[in-house]
């Protein structure tokens, strides 16, 4: 079946976590450690982020910790700080922080809409936030449908977002692609009938991500190519 | 525990699993699905009551997945409980 939409998730796979995360990190830890380079070294092992790789470990409390429990693996390390200050400080430097996309992102949707294919987003993150990480790339814009966490529709891996982004657009699941960079976006693509298309070039375990899909991409910047080729 | 919720935390195990390439191994041998059978069956509730039958195996495989998905530890059985053939196992 033709496709007439793409559905894409966030978090890795239009912004690029480590990338995104790793900014923030280093200026959290030029600015608690200034000078000091073996302290910014045992800050960032503190919270499994590795310098020379500029990645986080699986375990890391950046990628699923809320902020206070960032904040006491570092102050353990650091004297002049308390928990509220410092968990104040790492909220402000993430709200600010750039979300660094995977590839750029106006060129790339723009030329999927102009292939007369649908777009939207799906994201497990709650909706506001999700738009204004869009709006900061410049590409709100290009999207006909944002679905967050707290839209009304539960969150991936159950099928809902999806159907609702279908059925709002006036598509049959089967003529949507849904594009994630983790299992739970392939489930839920399963559980709605969608194409189910898994971007697995930054991912820490690329197997079970291949079990799940209909297509295997490196990254979104093949999507056009892909797409193209389906004929 | 309702049929829709039941089905999102088996879909949520499902996920945990495949997040984890030796696991999804393991679940695939236990249950004898190849690739296919994963890809086609994903979304069914039948199948989605096996990932919970094959998790509820270990206990450290129920705790590891409620801790990554911040989910109580008999989540995963009151789910299998409302899915299908999970009548027998309804003792609440």
């Amino acid at each position: 079946m033709d496709l007439k939409g793409i559905l894409f998730d966030k978090d890795g796979t239009l912004f690029d976590f480590d990338a995104t995360w790793g900014l923030w990190c280093r200026q959290v830890l030029a600015d608690l450690a200034g000078e000091d380079a073996a302290l910014a070294d045992r800050l960032a092992r503190s919270i499994g982020y590795v310098p020379e790789t500029a990645q986080f470990l699986p375990g890391s409390p950046v990628l699923a910790d809320t902020p206070d429990i960032i904040a006491a693996r570092l102050l353990g390390h650091l004297t002049g700080w308390t928990a509220p200050t410092l968990v104040a400080h790492l909220n402000t430097l993430a709200a600010a922080a750039p979300q660094v996309p995977v590839v750029p992102l106006a060129p790339l949707l723009s030329g999927l809409r102009a292939r007369g294919l649908a777009l939207g987003l799906a994201t497990n993150d709650a909706e506001a936030p999700a738009r204004a990480h869009l709006a900061g790339a410049g590409v709100l814009g290009l999207f006909d449908r944002v679905i967050g966490s707290d839209s009304g529709f539960g969150g991936k891996p159950a099928p809902g977002p999806l159907l609702a982004f279908a059925s709002q657009i006036g598509l049959a699941p089967a003529q949507v692609a849904m594009v994630g960079d983790s299992a739970h976006d392939l489930v839920a693509a399963r559980a709605a009938g969608m194409v189910a298309v898994a971007v697995t070039a930054r991912a820490h375990d690329p197997a079970g991500l291949r079990a799940l899909a209909d297509a295997v991409l490196p990254d979104i910047a093949a999507l056009p190519g892909w797409i193209d080729g389906r004929g | 525990m309702q049929r829709e919720m039941a089905e999102t935390v088996a879909a949520q195990a499902l996920g945990w699993l495949a997040g984890d390439s030796e696991l999804l191994g393991t679940f695939m041998g236990a249950t004898g699905v190849d690739a296919g059978d994963l890809r086609a069956r994903a979304g069914q509730p039948v199948f989605l009551a096996s990932v919970l039958d094959f998790l509820m195996m270990d206990d450290a495989w129920v705790m590891g997945f409620c801790d990554a998905v911040g989910l109580p530890y008999e989540a995963p059985m009151q789910a299998r409980a409302a899915l299908p053939g999970g009548e027998q196992v309804h003792w609440t």
